[in-house]
C-alpha cells in the first residue's frame, strides 16, 4: 500500500488571497494587509488583521521556518495561512519578516479539498512572489485536492506523539502542546492522521507562538516557554509539554490512532494518509474501531486489502 | 466574554476585573484574557490606593515609540530634572533595559509585535521633587505596535484594548516622525491626524466643547530638523498643518516639543539573505534632547 501515490488533482476550488506583512509604502508601513484579491470582504481583513502573526511569530528564527494555522472565520469562510521569513523587515529592527499568505475557502469546497490544509499550504508556497511595493495586485488562487498515499513520513516526530496531537485536536478543546521541532509539519501530519470528518471546524496552528489574539483552539508550539506558560495561566488553557503529549489520555478515536502510530512508526504514512481521508461522513466509536481492526486484520493478512477499501468506500458512498 | 467562554474559563471562582477593560478575570490569571494587560497592574495599582493615570504613547509604526518610551523611563528611574520614579514590578523595567541595551550595542531596539499579549507594559510611581508635599502619580504605560494602533483607527474594535486604553487615559503623548515631515511627506500629517480624529470621536464631546485629555505632540527624530527645536509650534503649523487644524478646532490642551534620541546615526549597507539590498541604520551614540519635557508638561495638566 505505501507504494502508491497520488497526488489528485480532479477536485479543486478558487480561493481568496491575502498577503499579510510588512512593507513600506506612500500609505503606510509595518504589518498590514499589504494586498488582496477582489473577494476578500472587510469584515474578514479585520479579523485577518487582528489574528495573523506579526513580527517575531514563528516559534523558530531559522530562514527556512514555516507556520500554519487553520481556523474559521466569521464570515463562515474557512481561513487557512501559511507564514514564512521574507528576508529582513525594511527597519532592519531584530528578526525576520513574516510573510503570511491567507487564502479563504467556503465550507463545501474545504470538505471536498479533504477539510486538510496540506493542499492549501503546498498552492501558497507555489505562489510567486508579490512585486515590491505595497497596493500590489493579487488574484484568486486554485487549490487542487493534493493527497500524497506514497509519503513516508519523518523521523522527527515518533508515532505517539502525532497520536497524542492528533487526538488533542479532536478533542477540540483550548490547549497548547509542544511538538519538539518543526511544529508546523507534526500539525499537518497529526491532521493527516484525524479522520477527514473531524477535521471539520477545526481551530489550530503550528509553528506560530502563543497568542490569545489569534483565538486559536489548538496551538502546536515547537517548545513549551514561558512566555506561554504566562499568557495561559488562570484562563483554562492546558499546556502540554512534548513528554506529556505522547502521554494524553485515550479518546474513543485510539484504535484507529494507535494504528496510525505504528504505521508511521514503520514509515507508512501514506496509508494513514489514504485511510483517515476515507473516514468521511459521520464517525463515531464503533466505526473508528471497525476500520482500525480491518487494517490490524490486513496487516496481519487476515483479511484482503480489497475488503478495507469495500469497507471505506461503503461509507463513502453513503 | 465571548472570547472567554470559548476558553473555558470557569464562572464560579472569585474573579478580578482587568485594570484596562474590566473584563473579569481568575485570581491566578497573569495577563487578562481579553486584552492581555497584565493583572499584576490590578493588585499594583490597588495596593497604591490612588487613582491611577494612564498616559498612552501613541504614533504609527517605526516613529519611535519604543525607544523614546524606553529613554523617558529610564531618566525617570534616574531622577533626571528633579524626578524621582519607582518601578512597580519587574515587568516595569523590561522595556527600558531592552532599549538601553540595544542602543547600547549600537542597535535599534526589536520591532514590537502587534499581538498586544507581547507588548511590553511599564509602572511607575513617580513624582517631581522629593518634599513631602510633592504628589505621587500612579502611572500605567503600554509601549503599544504602531500597526495595531494603525489597524483600529481603519476599522474601530479591531483591537479592543487600544479603545479601552484611550478611554482611559488621562493623557497621550502622540509622536510624529518630524524628520519625514520636514522632508515633505504628508504620511505622518495623515497619521496624526486620523489618531486625533479617532481620540475626538472616542471622547465624544459636544460638538461647542472641546477635548480635555491633554496630549503632547512629540515631534521624534527632530535632529534631522533642528528648527523643531527653535519653535516647534510654527513647525507643527508649517510641515504638520493638517494636525494642527484639527487641534485648534477640537482640543483644549494640547502642546508641541521636539524630540531627539540618537546623536549620530550611521547606515551600513549590504545584501540580505535573498540578495536584496540593505541599508541599515546605526546609531552610534544617543544624546536625549526634549525626552523628559512633554511627559513634564503632560503630567503637570492631569
Amino acid at each position: 500500500m505505501a507504494d502508491q501515490q497520488d497526488l489528485t488533482t480532479s477536485v479543486s476550488a478558487l480561493c481568496d488571497r491575502a498577503v499579510f506583512t510588512s512593507l513600506p509604502s506612500a500609505t503606510g508601513e509595518g504589518y498590514r494587509i499589504v494586498a488582496a484579491s477582489a473577494g476578500v470582504r472587510s469584515e474578514e481583513r479585520t479579523e485577518i488583521i487582528r489574528r495573523s502573526p506579526s513580527h517575531d511569530s514563528l516559534c523558530s528564527r531559522a530562514p527556512q521556518a514555516a507556520a500554519i494555522a487553520m481556523y474559521s472565520l466569521e464570515s463562515g469562510r474557512v481561513c487557512i495561512s501559511l507564514a514564512r521569513y521574507a528576508g529582513a523587515e525594511h527597519t532592519m529592527r531584530g528578526g525576520g519578516r513574516v510573510w503570511t499568505d491567507v487564502l479563504f475557502c467556503d465550507p463545501a469546497a474545504f470538505v471536498a479539498l479533504g477539510s486538510h490544509p496540506d493542499s492549501f499550504c503546498r498552492a501558497a508556497a507555489m505562489l510567486p512572489p508579490l512585486g515590491k511595493g505595497a497596493g500590489a495586485v493579487v488574484a484568486a488562487v486554485e487549490v487542487g485536492l493534493w493527497r500524497d498515499e506514497g509519503a513516508k513520513g519523518s523521523r522527527s516526530w515518533d508515532g505517539a506523539t502525532l497520536a497524542g496531537l492528533a487526538s488533542l485536536l479532536h478533542e477540540r478543546t483550548a490547549a497548547v502542546a509542544a511538538a519538539g521541532k518543526n511544529s508546523a509539519m507534526a500539525l499537518v501530519w497529526a491532521l493527516h492522521m484525524l479522520p477527514a470528518a473531524s477535521r471539520r471546524n477545526l481551530s489550530c496552528s503550528g509553528g506560530l507562538r502563543f497568542s490569545r489574539m489569534r483565538q486559536i483552539g489548538c496551538t502546536v508550539v515547537d517548545d513549551m516557554d514561558q512566555d506561554t506558560l504566562r499568557a495561559t495561566r488562570g484562563h483554562g488553557i492546558r499546556c502540554h509539554t512534548a513528554a506529556e503529549v505522547r502521554r494524553l489520555p485515550p479518546s474513543w478515536l485510539q484504535p484507529w490512532l494507535s494504528m496510525a502510530a505504528r504505521w508511521w512508526d514503520e514509515g507508512r504514512a501514506g496509508d494513514i494518509v489514504r485511510v483517515a481521508s476515507a473516514m468521511v461522513g459521520t464517525v463515531n466509536a464503533a466505526y473508528v474501531s471497525e476500520v482500525a481492526a480491518m487494517c490490524e486484520a490486513v496487516d496481519r493478512q487476515e483479511k484482503e486489502p480489497a475488503e478495507l477499501d469495500w469497507l471505506l468506500a461503503r461509507r463513502v458512498a453513503a | 466574554m465571548a472570547m472567554m467562554s470559548a476558553f473555558g474559563m470557569g464562572s464560579h471562582e472569585p474573579q478580578v476585573p482587568c485594570l484596562i477593560c474590566e473584563m473579569p478575570n481568575g485570581l491566578d490569571a497573569v495577563v487578562c484574557a481579553e486584552c492581555s494587560a497584565p493583572m499584576s497592574l490590578v493588585v499594583d495599582t490597588a495596593a497604591q490606593g490612588r487613582q491611577h493615570q494612564i498616559i498612552s504613547v501613541l504614533g504609527e509604526s517605526n516613529v519611535g515609540k519604543t525607544v523614546y518610551l524606553g529613554f523617558l523611563l529610564d531618566m525617570l528611574s534616574q531622577r533626571a530634572k528633579g524626578f524621582e520614579a519607582i518601578p512597580k514590578g519587574a515587568y516595569s523595567v523590561d522595556l527600558q533595559q531592552n532599549v538601553v541595551a540595544s542602543m547600547t550595542g549600537r542597535a535599534f531596539p526589536p520591532k514590537t509585535a502587534m499581538e498586544p499579549d507581547r507588548w511590553n507594559w511599564a509602572y511607575y510611581q513617580a513624582r517631581k521633587g522629593d518634599g513631602r508635599k510633592a504628589k505621587w502619580y500612579d502611572l500605567v504605560m503600554p509601549d503599544m505596535a504602531g500597526e495595531s494602533l494603525a489597524a483600529e483607527i481603519a476599522s474601530p474594535a479591531t483591537f479592543r484594548i487600544i479603545r479601552s486604553l484611550l478611554q482611559k487615559s488621562s493623557g497621550a503623548l502622540l509622536l510624529v516622525d518630524a524628520a519625514l515631515a520636514a522632508n515633505g511627506a504628508s504620511r505622518p500629517d495623515f497619521f496624526a491626524l486620523k489618531m486625533m480624529s479617532y481620540i475626538d470621536a472616542l471622547i465624544q464631546t459636544k460638538r461647542e466643547q472641546k477635548v480635555r485629555t491633554p496630549i503632547a505632540v512629540v515631534l521624534c527624530k527632530s535632529d534631522h530638523c533642528p528648527e523643531c527645536f527653535d519653535d516647534s509650534r510654527q513647525f507643527v503649523k508649517a510641515n504638520l498643518n493638517r494636525l494642527w487644524n484639527l487641534c485648534e478646532s477640537r482640543f483644549e490642551t494640547v502642546e508641541y516639543f521636539a524630540c531627539s534620541a540618537v546623536g549620530s546615526l550611521a547606515y551600513a549597507t549590504g545584501k540580505d539573505e535573498d540578495g536584496s539590498d540593505y541599508v541599515r541604520p546605526v546609531p552610534l551614540h544617543t544624546s536625549l534632547q526634549g525626552v523628559l519635557e512633554p511627559f513634564e508638561w503632560l503630567i503637570s495638566k492631569i
